[in-house]
């Protein structure tokens, strides 16, 4: 079975910004074949380029620390990156992207995403609620120069 | 092929095998062994080999590889990140030494760059048994013998043309199991009896 190039980079997207510690758990409840490390947990700097508004000339706005991991399990290669320092994370994310292309585990795997997705909604709404009730708004009152 | 594990540490290791490969270049004909426990396994490579891929090759260099070595082409990639290219335009090609017979198939550099031209790696030598050759050169104190097993019959003819252009020419590594010994294209060859 060859997984869909976007529904993997969904399930990547989810992985690598989840809850660290909420993947281990979940990945530690489901039962799986051993895996081998190919390219163990390294971190390097990996340079964000962005544009202004998104539109614009495109420029480098900095680097960013990057935990990368690879695995083969059942003879798919799974890949794992993660920002920060992170070598758990990154072979934990590595383990689910093997699985996630493995057929009998794809049900598993899409549940603990659904889970760690909703998970960092949650997390998301709470902090832009926060946001939310700091906010000021200015008025700039007429001076009437003219 | 499956994709297999490279160096167990990668920034260690490489650094030891670039040690074994300077040793190697900077004295001609003098056979180096390779720490053999850190030698990737299972590359579909020879060992050696993989180790000097993983060693010399970045995502700035390019490299051709034999037919005999498709099935390995992804490791290569996976590890080094560099890019395939045909043999007439690779800083670095692997292949089988029967295979070797003529310098033209690789890039020798310009009079401005002699430098841009291939490295080649032979596989499948035995070192130390067969013919024996005579090398004199810079990095030789007076000359060294040393000798091969499994080189095409007319290597001493190839061996000429590229000594021949010199600064121009192609620098070899010739690989047994864990060792190598380097020819850069500045050693002059003859056979010794």
């Amino acid at each position: 079975m060859t997984v869909n190039i976007l529904d993997r980079q969904s399930c990547l997207k989810t992985l690598a910004l989840a809850d660290a510690d909420k993947l281990g758990k979940y990945l530690s409840q489901i039962e799986f074949p051993t895996y081998k490390v190919i390219r163990k947990a390294e971190t390097g700097l990996v340079m964000v380029r962005a544009r202004v508004g998104n539109t614009g000339n495109a420029f480098n706005m900095g680097e960013l620390l990057v935990t990368r991991c690879s695995i083969v399990l059942k003879g798919v290669v799974g890949h794992g990156y993660v920002a920060g320092n992170d070598p758990l994370q990154a072979e934990n994310v590595a383990v689910c992207d093997a699985l996630y292309q493995l057929p009998e585990f794809y049900p598993a795997i899409s549940k603990i995403l659904k889970k760690l997705e909703a998970r960092r909604q949650r997390v998301l709404k709470q902090q832009n609620m926060e946001i939310a009730a700091t906010k000021v708004d200015f008025f700039t009152l007429v001076r009437g120069e003219d | 092929m499956q994709t297999t594990a490279g160096f167990q540490n990668y920034t260690l290791d490489s650094l030891t095998f670039f040690r074994s490969l300077m040793r190697a270049m900077s004295f001609p004909g003098c056979m180096q062994s390779l720490p053999k426990d850190l030698l990737p396994q299972d590359s579909g490579l020879p060992a050696a080999a993989a180790a000097v891929a993983l060693t010399l090759f970045d995502n700035d260099t390019s490299v051709w590889l034999a037919p005999d070595y498709n099935n390995c082409r992804e490791w290569l990639v996976f590890h080094t990140g560099c890019r395939l290219a045909a043999n007439s335009q690779a800083d670095f090609a692997v292949l089988k030494a029967r295979d070797f017979n003529n310098i033209n198939d690789f890039v020798v550099g310009t009079a401005n760059y002699p430098d841009n031209s291939t490295t080649v790696v032979l596989n499948g030598v035995r070192l130390g048994r067969g013919e024996r050759f005579l090398a004199q050169g810079p990095g030789i104190d007076g000359s060294v013998t040393f000798s091969v097993e499994g080189l095409p019959e007319n290597f001493l003819d190839i061996w000429a043309e590229n000594t021949g252009m010199f600064p121009l020419g192609i620098d070899l590594l010739l690989i047994d199991n864990e060792r190598l010994v380097a020819l850069p294209r500045t050693t002059r060859l003859k056979k010794e009896l």
